[in-house]
């Protein structure tokens, strides 16, 4: 059986330019969708490349536990949010709720202006990760931080659903998790950390399901 | 033998969890919450730091408390100093007290369980050393807040989210600080370091008090959730943070002697005064006219530091001393408007009434007269300080504070004449969900009220308090 | 013992005050109320009279430490001259209770009766303070209570709120003027204190803004038509006006501060406050109006005083009070029983100053000012207030009951006595003093009798005499012409009552205020995080530019 050393040089080759570009990516698609299945999809992924750029400056031990605790609040989300829609489905089928939404494959007018915005955010963090580079960090992984960070903000000021601002908070920290690991290398700061973006997971799909809640009891958001 | 700081953490943890399962029952959960932060607050005060006590004689030696006892918690430090000792008190008598408003205004809410949760976060905040894992535990402290600020079949609430997110990006700013400090202390040449490091602490700072532009959360806690527990964050948990503030001016004392340090303090507390002045007479909704006295009252507490003397490090105390009596006024008056008005505290809604819920609006009234800091009221007599510290000095400072206080009380005149209007008919007007405040709930507000009065008349009840308090902090000289 | 007295006259109200709100809890004692908060207003006028046999005692109820923080404590002092605006407060609260209980027709009032009797307390605090602090704070709860009891009385909402804000304004600008002095004021007790300047005309603006003083008149009470007799000491609140008015004199060296524009504004006040009054549709209403006038009369004389400015404050003051309340607790006059016409008659003729009453003090100087120095204006100001104010009180006191119930007469025996003593009371003092003004006002120098009537000169009294004939021809064409101008009237009693300007300004201020919403929804709403961000770099640009 592979131990996860062996697993993690498997993927060791990704933990560069292509994380980098996974979270550019991953983050980007964030910030645009409001499909809650491809969010936390896109989370997992987002996870696992921050982990993989963690490997590189903590040890694997911990860059996985970081990992394991991103990926336990993709399922905490994953749960919230399909309670969420089995929730809407019984109030669309009572008739108090508004009807489903049509999916639709061409962009809409937010979704473009959420994707300039992203763009412009991109731009802007490349260009910080030129001109201010974070110390004990390399070059990409700056970079990585400096888009985690910012997506993340756009996240949250895009939007006051719980949800995306909870997606914005924690893209945010694992921007600045990914940072200050090489500052701090400290177990103790790691945990907490740690517990902190699970108590924001947590406290998020609270709202979350007081939002399903109230809209169900005919209350507007 | 019990160390003082781990009993400060782990009771009220552990009586958060009694608590929350007995929560059905609210008079029960309500009398443990009171009882065990009562406890605690005197225990706080009255034990010795340097010798342990035997505080039960039916207890043995081995159930001695040392308060001054150092506890190693993931290898970091927990100490109780003199200095935390009246912090601590504050924080939980505080929270007592807004428990006991709780019982009758929000008998079922989880301001009980969470806000002994939040109590020992916060006493971690300020026990835990070095400090930057305090700012860890205020976060930690504000994402359990939501669950509390969050009333039970609202929609969510847009306050408890733009605290969670302030605070979160309050973070990084003084986590990186630490670091720099660290590498400072190997490189003392590097003075940029200690530039950053201000820089990031008062970003940091701005964001978890709420200073402008960051002051947005300020009024939607007031607003968008159950106001209590609104005013036990803008009390208890904006409490500690100024606690945790003046640890950092205590501890690294090249911020207090920073040449920008008055001009920074005064400036963010002006630029407070005058938007909350500005926008709480602008309200058609109560909820934000308490947010922005709040926020003009946090704004003259930074002024006050921003004197940099002792005095106005006392006059800054007091303020925290004596705003949790107009919040929490000002809170139970507004829960028991909007149980009248099916939750909407708008102006259309409140029509007519203050005839159906008198001892509200009269908690109300109070309550906006001090934090708006007029007359008779707690937050009148350290108004009457701050602007008598302030008139010879900086009298155009003092005059807009002035201004922003006529403000704030704009707002609750305005509220209260939509509340005086005479219904048309018995049977006109909205639906009250009930016509009776009940005798119990009238003899809290009563006494409430009286605290506040009584406060208002008596100031040397607390005043001496904030002196000695100011005394501890060495950062500035008297 | 001394000094536990002006304690005790404020506990004794307070102790009235507990007691008839938890005795009016027990059904069986319910309708003795009324004679428990009699006692205690009784006893606290008695104690009020001892006051005149001893010095002054200054009491120090709460000590604000640490005084480098607040550099002064809530302090007390009895002092001579402010005795006569004591006893005459307590008087009246002690005259509205017997005259309530002289009514045979209504039930208790034990919130009013309880609002009353802690409003006696703190007036008396008001009149005791001892300096600027304890005045701020004591104003305050005046106010509340004042608000609290109008509510009670059943008067509207808009107008208690209205007295509020009005009362508000006044403390600030008080509070105002002691901070402009540097923080010394205070601290300083009014008798050691020597000022100048922009405090003492900030402290001039409070005095009107608590004297109804036109424009500044809005907290007017005037919707108190329907109140029981009770609310009578609703209707002082200019008293604690007249308070400060003393102190500034005190502090001003014996004359009132402002006196290049303080005789102006009281002159307008009194010709418009006369107008108002006569132009009033519901004559019931008139009453507030014509003590604005009168108000205004008592602050030109003032104005014109001179060396004995304070005894023109205390004697216009203790007659405007006694005037109104009387006034407003009588009936209309009578033809059955006519004895009963005395004591509204007396008042009525104490507010005009006709001599042998107390009002005459404030009018022969009135008079003797014009004639001396005074300008064309201020005398015409003098001639039309006295034009209307004649009538006006002469439509009062013709003026039918509202009620369709019976006439409220005395019932028999002890309701009788009773209604007689609370009226007459007052009566008698307006005689009392007005034949010998140094037996209410003492400690300072006050003109006698003899000298009054000659200080008015022959233009003087040409004057007055002139306006009250006046006023007279006007009082008997009542009839004729109030039906032919009474539109006349109506639009211009709304245009003088300033209602629309004030409604104007309060509109302007909506509109101003709402932009500033707006504003702030914009940045606190949705996108609040990116404005925020936003605001905050461009924050770091202009500071970093410069």
């Amino acid at each position: 059986m592979p131990t996860l050393a062996d697993l993690l040089a498997r993927v060791s080759f990704l933990a560069a330019v292509p994380a980098v570009a996974g979270i550019l990516i991953t983050a980007g698609l964030l910030v645009v969708s409001r499909d809650w299945r491809l969010n936390v999809t896109v989370l997992i992924l987002q996870y696992f490349f921050v982990v993989l750029l963690l490997t590189r400056l903590i040890r694997p031990e911990v860059a996985a536990v970081k990992g394991l605790i991103g990926w336990m609040i993709c399922m905490v989300f994953y749960l919230t949010e399909r309670r969420a829609s089995v929730l809407e489905q019984a109030s669309a089928a009572e008739g108090t709720a508004p009807s489903r939404r049509r999916r639709r494959w061409i962009i809409s007018a937010r979704a473009s202006f959420c994707l300039l915005a992203g763009i412009s955010v991109s731009v802007a963090a490349y260009m910080a990760a030129l001109r201010i580079p974070l110390p004990e960090v390399p070059g990409d992984i700056t970079l990585a931080c400096y888009l985690l960070a910012g997506l993340g903000l756009l996240l949250i000021g895009l939007s006051e659903a719980p949800m995306q601002v909870g997606l914005g908070l924690l893209t945010f920290l694992s921007g600045f998790d990914l940072f200050y690991v090489a500052l701090e290398p400290s177990l103790a700061v790691a945990g907490l950390l740690g517990a902190v973006s699970f108590l924001i997971a947590l406290a998020t799909a609270h709202l979350r399901v007081a939002q399903v809640t109230a809209g169900s009891e005919g209350k507007t958001p | 033998m019990i160390a003082g700081p781990l009993l400060l953490l782990i009771l009220p943890l552990v009586m958060a969890g009694v608590v929350y399962i007995l929560l059905r029952w609210a008079s029960l959960s309500a009398l443990l919450a009171v009882g065990t932060a009562l406890a605690l607050g005197i225990a706080v005060v009255t034990l010795p730091l340097d010798q342990p006590v035997q505080p039960f004689l039916f207890w043995g030696e081995e159930r001695q408390i040392a308060m001054g006892e150092t506890v190693t918690f993931l290898g970091r430090e927990l100490v109780l100093e003199q200095a935390d000792r009246m912090a601590m008190a504050y924080l939980f008598f505080t929270a007592a007290g807004l428990f006991c408003l709780a019982w009758r205004s929000a008998p079922h809410s989880l301001l009980f369980p969470m806000g002994l949760g939040l109590l020992s976060l916060l006493s971690g905040a300020l026990l835990i050393r070095p400090l930057i894992y305090a700012a860890l535990l205020v976060e930690i402290a504000a994402a359990l807040s939501v669950f509390a600020l969050q009333a039970e079949g609202q929609p969510p609430t847009l306050g408890g989210l733009r605290y969670l997110t302030f605070t979160t990006l309050a973070l990084p700013g003084v986590l990186v600080t630490n670091w720099l400090l660290e590498r400072y202390a190997l490189m003392p040449d590097e003075i940029g370091l200690l530039s950053m490091s201000a820089t990031l602490l008062a970003i940091s700072f701005a964001l978890l008090l709420g200073v402008v532009p960051f002051h947005t959360w300020v009024p939607a806690v007031a607003s968008d959730s159950v106001p209590l527990v609104g005013t036990f964050v803008l009390t208890v948990g904006n409490g500690a943070v100024w606690f945790l503030l003046l640890d950092f001016l205590e501890t690294y004392p090249w911020l207090s002697t920073h040449p920008h340090f008055g001009s920074l303090f005064s400036t963010a507390g002006l630029v407070m005064v005058v938007v909350g002045g500005l926008l709480a007479p602008a309200q058609r909704r109560l909820g934000p006219v308490m947010g922005y006295g709040a926020l003009v009252d946090s704004g003259g507490a930074l002024i006050a530091l921003g004197m940099h003397s002792r005095l106005g490090l006392t006059l800054a105390l007091l303020s925290l001393l004596v705003r949790p009596f107009g919040l929490a006024l000002m809170a139970i008056g507004l829960s028991g408007l909007r149980a009248r008005s099916g939750d909407d505290d708008s102006f259309d809604a409140l029509r007519g009434l203050g005839w159906k819920a008198p001892w509200s609006t009269a908690a109300l009234i109070f309550g906006g007269l001090s934090v708006a800091g007029l007359p008779v009221s707690a937050g009148f007599v350290w108004r009457w300080a701050l602007y008598r510290a302030l008139a010879p000095a900086s009298p155009d400072s003092a005059l807009l504070l002035f201004l922003a206080g006529l403000g704030v009380v704009v707002g609750v005149w305005r509220a209260l004449s939509v509340l005086l209007v005479r219904p048309r008919s018995p049977e006109g007007g909205g639906n009250p969900q009930s016509t009776s405040e009940g005798w119990l709930t009238a003899a809290v507000v009563a006494v409430a009220i009286m605290a506040c009065v009584w406060v208002g008349l008596f100031p040397q009840i607390l005043a001496p308090l904030a002196a000695r308090l100011a005394e501890t902090y060495t950062f500035l000289v008297p | 013992m001394p000094l536990l007295l002006p304690v005790l006259t404020i506990i004794l109200p307070l102790l009235g005050t507990v007691g008839v709100l938890g005795l009016s809890l027990v059904p069986r004692i319910r309708p003795y109320t009324h004679h428990i908060a009699l006692t205690a207003a009784g006893l606290t006028t008695i104690l009020i009279l001892t006051f005149t046999w001893m010095g002054p005692v200054t009491v120090v109820p709460s000590l604000w430490q640490p005084s480098l923080l607040f550099g002064a404590a809530l302090t007390l002092q009895t002092d001579v001259v402010m005795q006569p605006l004591a006893l005459v407060l307590a008087l009246i609260t002690c005259s509205a209770l017997l005259v309530e209980l002289g009514r045979t027709t209504e039930g208790p009032r034990p919130r009013l009766v309880a609002t009353l009797l802690a409003l006696l307390s703190v007036g008396l605090v008001v009149l005791w303070a001892a300096n600027l602090l304890t005045m701020i704070i004591s104003w305050a709860i005046y106010d509340l209570l004042h608000a609290a009891g109008h509510i009670a009385a059943g008067g509207s909402g808009r107008t208690a709120i209205r007295g509020l804000v009005f009362g508000c304004l006044a403390t600030l600008v008080l509070w105002s003027g002691a901070l402009l002095s540097n923080g010394e004021a205070g601290s300083e007790l009014w008798s050691l204190m020597a000022l100048s300047g922009t405090p003492l005309t900030l402290w001039a603006v409070a005095g009107i803004l608590r004297l109804w003083v036109y424009p500044l008149h809005l907290s007017t009470p005037d919707d108190l038509d329907a109140a029981p007799s009770l609310a009578a000491p609703l209707l002082l609140g200019p008293i604690v006006g007249w308070g400060l008015w003393l102190r500034l004199a005190q502090v001003n060296g014996g004359s009132v501060p402002g006196s290049t524009w303080v005789p102006i504004v009281a002159a307008v006040t009194l010709a418009v406050g006369g107008f108002l009054a006569w132009s009033c549709e519901s004559p019931r209403r008139m009453l507030p109006w014509i003590g604005m006038g009168v108000s205004g009369a008592v602050l030109l004389a003032a104005g014109l005083a001179g060396e004995s400015t304070a005894a023109v404050i205390v004697a216009g003051g203790v007659a405007w009070a006694l005037g109104i309340a009387v006034l407003f607790m009588s009936e209309s006059l009578q033809r059955e029983v006519l004895w009963w016409n005395i004591p509204p008659l007396v008042g009525a003729l104490a507010l005009v100053g006709v001599p042998l009453t107390l009002g005459f003090v404030v009018e022969a100087v009135l008079m003797g000012g014009l004639a001396d120095g005074g300008s064309l204006g201020l005398g015409g100001a003098f001639f039309v207030g006295h034009l209307f104010l004649v009538p006006s009180l002469v439509r009062w006191l013709l003026l039918s009951p509202s009620s369709p119930f019976p006439r409220r007469e005395g019932g028999q025996g002890v309701k009788s006595v009773a209604r007689g003593v609370g009226l007459g009371l007052p009566a008698l003092l307006l005689i009392v003093a007005g034949l010998h003004p140094p037996l209410l006002i003492g400690g300072v120098q006050n003109p006698s009798l003899g000298r009054l009537f000659v200080m008015p000169g022959l233009r003087g009294w040409l004057l007055w005499t002139v306006s009250l004939v006046g006023g007279g021809v006007l009082a008997w064409q009542e009839g004729n012409l109030r039906p032919k101008i009474e539109l006349f009237l109506s639009a211009a009693h709304d245009l003088l009552r300033l209602e629309w300007l004030y409604s104007a300004v309060a509109g302007a201020l909506g509109r101003g205020l709402c932009m500033l919403r707006a504003a702030d929804e914009v940045v606190g709403g949705a996108g609040a995080l990116l404005w925020s961000w936003l605001l905050f770099l461009l924050l770091l640009l202009v500071w970093g530019g410069k």
